[in-house]
C-alpha cells in the first residue's frame, strides 16, 4: 500500500513527459517511443519502431539510421555488423562495398585505394623498386609464344618464381 | 635457345608447361636481375613483389622453392 502512490506518479510522469513531446502522429509519443498495452508511452525496445529512429533491437527501420545489430537499413549508413549496405561507406566486416572506399579486411574495393591488408592496388607504390633481395622488383615486360606482352607485375598479388634457366 | 615465339612455343609443347613462358630473346631481363654469369638462376617474389631470393648457386632451385612454399 505504501508504495501505490510513488507507483501512479511514476505512470504519471511518463504520461506527461510523452504527451508534452509527442511528434508521432499515429502514436502520440514522443520518437523512438511507443504506447504499451497499458497505454503508457515507453521507450521502444525491440520490433520495428514507427519513426524509425534508433532502437535498440536493431530491426530494420524505417528511416534507415544506425542501429545496433547492423542489419541492412534503408539509408545504407555505417552499420555495426558490416553488412552490406547501400551507399557504400565503411563497414566493419570489410565485404566489398559499393564505393570501394577503404573496407577492413582489404579485400578488393571498386576505387583501388589502398585497404587493410596494406597491398597497394599499385605494385611498389611508395618504394624504389630494384632488383636486390628485399627490394620491390622492377617490372619487365616480355612476349609469350602467342606475342601477347606479359609483365612482371600482371602477377602482382602472387608469389612468383622467375626461373631463368632456359638461356644457353 | 629461343629465339621467336614459334620456337617458345615448341618449346612449351615439348616440356608440357602450364605456367607463363616468355621470350627474353635479348637477354634484357637476364641482365636486369641476373645475380651472376650462371644459370640456372631463381628470383621469388613475394605477393608484394618484394624479392625474396635472387641466386645462381647450384641450390638455387631448391632455396627458390622453399622460399615459394614458405610465402604462399
Amino acid at each position: 500500500m505504501l508504495f501505490r502512490p510513488s507507483l501512479l506518479m511514476a505512470i504519471s510522469w511518463l504520461t506527461v513527459s510523452c504527451e508534452g513531446n509527442k511528434t508521432s502522429a499515429d502514436s502520440g509519443c514522443y520518437d523512438g517511443f511507443a504506447r504499451d498495452e497499458s497505454g503508457n508511452c515507453v521507450a521502444d525496445a525491440a520490433g520495428s519502431d514507427e519513426d524509425g529512429s534508433v532502437n535498440a533491437d536493431g530491426a530494420t527501420d524505417a528511416d534507415g539510421t544506425t542501429d545496433a545489430d547492423g542489419t541492412t537499413d534503408a539509408d545504407g549508413t555505417t552499420d555495426a555488423d558490416g553488412t552490406t549496405d547501400a551507399d557504400g561507406t565503411t563497414d566493419a566486416d570489410g565485404t566489398t562495398d559499393a564505393d570501394g572506399t577503404t573496407d577492413a579486411d582489404g579485400t578488393t574495393d571498386a576505387d583501388g585505394t589502398t585497404d587493410a591488408d596494406g597491398m597497394s592496388p599499385i605494385p611498389c607504390e611508395g618504394r624504389t623498386p630494384g632488383t636486390n633481395i628485399g627490394d620491390c622488383g622492377e617490372n619487365f615486360t616480355l612476349t609469350d609464344h602467342t606475342g601477347a606482352s606479359v609483365s612482371l607485375y600482371d602477377f602482382y598479388g602472387d608469389v612468383i618464381i622467375l626461373d631463368m634457366s632456359g638461356y644457353t | 635457345m629461343c629465339s621467336t615465339a614459334s620456337e617458345l612455343s615448341n618449346w612449351i609443347d615439348d616440356f608440357g608447361c602450364t605456367f607463363p613462358v616468355l621470350g627474353d630473346f635479348d637477354r634484357a631481363v637476364f641482365d636486369q636481375y641476373r645475380d651472376g654469369p650462371f644459370r640456372p638462376q631463381y628470383v621469388v617474389f613475394d605477393r608484394e613483389m618484394t624479392i625474396l631470393v635472387r641466386d645462381d648457386t647450384p641450390d638455387a632451385h631448391v632455396i627458390a622453392e622453399a622460399a615459394a612454399l614458405a610465402a604462399l
